[in-house]
């Protein structure tokens, strides 16, 4: 079993974000049934942000990686490494050491940044997907944010700072990985990518037009977050919002299949990337109504799309890529979960009566959907061969990643 | 003849333009002892609601001393008055700012408004922990929005929390009549237009106890009764 996890950590790390999730949405469901007597937002924000995402995340780079750059698995100290920081982390959240726990959360996001920094500049391929060069900003981001809010903790600048130390913490480290990473896979998934054609006179000048393309954007999307500065200006949402979905259009992640797609999770898919553009629209709109709608854009978008890449990669790494476009269970308890969950948390603000009560059903069905994921995907994540194998889905989405650079 | 009509006339005004209820009680809530150290409230990570505060964190209310050794937050009531008329229309207004219940402790009458108002950018609830009276737990997730309950019975220390913020804590006092008040930086109290007779007059501090005494007032009368009270 170790094996098969230094081949692909997503075995060990998508299950065990999915435990600790359970930790970071439980308690409303808790809170209102009445079992808990205290209502815990800066806890499930952190849980879910420094634990919950970041097993997904982790999981799936260090596995896509190696094979998307020809170089070698995870080593041992790497898991074990990245298993520690998340088992400090929890330790230190649920006894309020929230300065030990952002530290942690830093050395985790350098940690994966060397993952992937090592094996980039040891690459046995010419070209890497070029979208990956969001990584960079992204980890930038969660980086600069979690030092902020460290500095903030500390005492050592105004707790001002705080909400956009938050913000870059919470929302950039992992938009830019959705603009990047997921505007370089979701296409793919949801057959709207099309590869232009290639020469070799224009290969060099259609790379270097991307690669600028692709920074001017991260450059914005880091602008948005100082713009939005420490009082939660609009302006900073409507440059983020303008960013996101330009970068999003331009990459086809945003697209019909919400509609038309052929399959549960085409359209799943598609949805999650709708929900992130949408979600950021909607707040300069609705400023007060930030927080709900926040969630519009963590649950409706980067949680849906975890919750439908993830089944991609525990499928295909099983060699049973073919179930992926099937009308399987799982695909219809993630459409209904998501639809409750998102629905009652962006509506609950509405209803101030039974706000917590709605809450804890919202938090009930994204509950659902993950033990039901966790008992689907175990299965296939617990056999398989410990190389993996690369069915011709996913051996054609890591082939057309050569092609399109 | 004319003359002594109007005179006549004037007179009766006069009497019954008298009030029948007109005795006041007044008096300070004082304190003995040396006074505790105020405790600083511990926003922990809530940085947001410790920048609202900027330089002056506010402290915890639960014994609030002035500088000139009387108690704030003390309500001073009585005890066995007659059933006033029907509650005032205007509301009392409580506020959630800075993470915090402001005012910390109000009194209002049975059948009164009491508005709770969320004047923070975060998600405020309002669980009140009424036992006479029907609790409640109602969110406020926007900044400005304002909700309001009326209480049906009397109930003394109706406790007020937010489990968002466990700091945060008030009191609201609900009575069926108007002989009442809460004591503020002064440490005094007053309660007007009593009818004349014997009551008690009952003091309640959240942390400090309750104290009563006896009081006799006729019509007009002012009179003064101070309190003392101490850690026990």
């Amino acid at each position: 079993m170790l094996e098969k996890i230094q081949n692909e950590p997503y075995r060990l790390f998508f299950p065990l974000g999915i435990v600790l999730a359970l930790g970071g949405v439980g308690h409303w469901l808790f809170y209102a049934a009445g079992w808990m007597s205290h209502a815990y937002g800066f806890l499930h924000a952190n849980m879910q942000v420094m634990l919950y995402l970041p097993c997904f995340v982790g999981g799936f780079l260090m596995t896509a990686v190696p094979r998307f750059s020809a170089t070698w698995t995870a080593r041992r100290w790497e898991l074990a490494g990245a298993l520690a920081l998340m088992t400090g982390i929890t330790g230190a959240l649920f006894n309020g050491r929230w300065l030990a726990a952002e530290a942690l959360y830093v050395l985790w996001l350098l940690l994966l940044a060397r993952f992937i920094v090592t094996r980039f500049l040891k690459r046995q391929v010419d070209y890497p997907p070029i979208e990956f060069v969001w990584i960079p900003p992204a980890v930038f981001l969660g980086l600069c944010g979690t030092l902020v809010i460290i500095l903030a903790l500390a005492g050592r600048v105004g707790p001002g700072w705080m909400q956009m130390g938050r913000s870059m913490q919470e929302q950039g480290f992992l938009i830019a990985l959705v603009i990047g990473v997921g505007g370089f896979l979701g296409p793919k998934l949801m057959g709207v990518h099309q590869m232009p054609p290639v020469n070799a006179q224009n290969f060099k000048a259609e790379m270097r037009k991307k690669i600028a393309t692709h920074a001017a954007g991260a450059s914005l999307l880091i602008v948005s977050f100082f713009l939005e500065g420490r009082d939660g200006n609009v302006r900073g949402y409507i440059l983020r919002a303008a960013v996101v979905t330009g970068m999003l259009v331009w990459s086809k992640s945003l697209n019909d299949k919400v509609i038309a797609g052929p399959s549960l999770f085409t359209r799943a898919l598609s949805a999650s990337f709708w929900m992130i553009a949408a979600g950021y629209w909607l707040i300069p709109v609705f400023p007060k109504l930030q927080v709900a709608l926040l969630h519009m854009v963590f649950l409706g978008g980067f949680s849906l799309m975890i919750s439908c890449v993830s089944t991609m990669v525990v499928l295909s790494h099983s060699g049973r890529g073919e179930l992926l476009h099937r009308p399987l269970w799982i695909f219809w308890l993630i459409a209904a979960g998501f639809t409750v969950s998102v629905s009652l948390r962006v509506g609950a603000t509405f209803f101030a009566e039974h706000y917590f009560m709605l809450l804890g059903i919202s938090s009930g069905a994204w509950l659902i959907v993950q033990v039901g994921w966790l008992i689907f995907a175990l299965p296939f994540i617990l056999s398989g061969p410990a190389g993996g194998v690369s069915p011709p889905d996913h051996r054609k989405i890591i082939e057309s990643s050569g092609h399109a650079c | 003849m004319k003359n002594s009509i109007w005179l006549i006339a004037a007179f009766a005004l006069t009497v019954t333009a008298a009030p029948v209820s007109a005795a006041t009680v007044s008096g300070k809530v004082l304190f003995e002892g040396d006074p505790p150290a105020p405790k600083p409230i511990n926003f922990g990570a809530e940085k947001q609601c410790a920048t609202m505060h900027g330089d002056h964190l506010p402290v915890n209310e639960e014994i609030v001393i002035n500088p000139d050794k009387t108690v704030k937050w003390a309500l001073v009531y009585v005890k066995d008055a007659p059933k006033s008329a029907a509650a005032p229309a205007e509301a009392v207004e409580i506020d959630q700012k800075g993470c915090m219940f402001i005012p910390h402790v109000v009194a209002a009458r049975v059948g009164q408004k009491v508005t709770f108002k969320n004047g923070d950018p975060v998600l405020h609830n309002v669980r009140s922990e009424a036992k006479t009276n029907k609790p409640f737990n109602i969110a406020q997730p926007i900044q400005g929005m304002t909700t309001s309950k009326t209480f049906d019975k009397p109930e003394i220390g109706i406790k007020m929390r937010c489990d968002v913020h466990f700091w945060m804590a008030s009191y609201i006092h609900v009575l069926d009549n108007g002989f009442f008040a809460v004591t503020g930086d002064d440490g005094r109290f007053e309660i007007k237009d009593l009818p004349a007779g014997t009551y008690t007059l009952e003091l309640w501090h959240e942390k400090l106890g309750t104290r009563t005494t006896q009081v006799t007032v006729v019509a007009t009368d002012v009179k003064t009764a101070d309190f003392t009270l101490k850690i026990a």
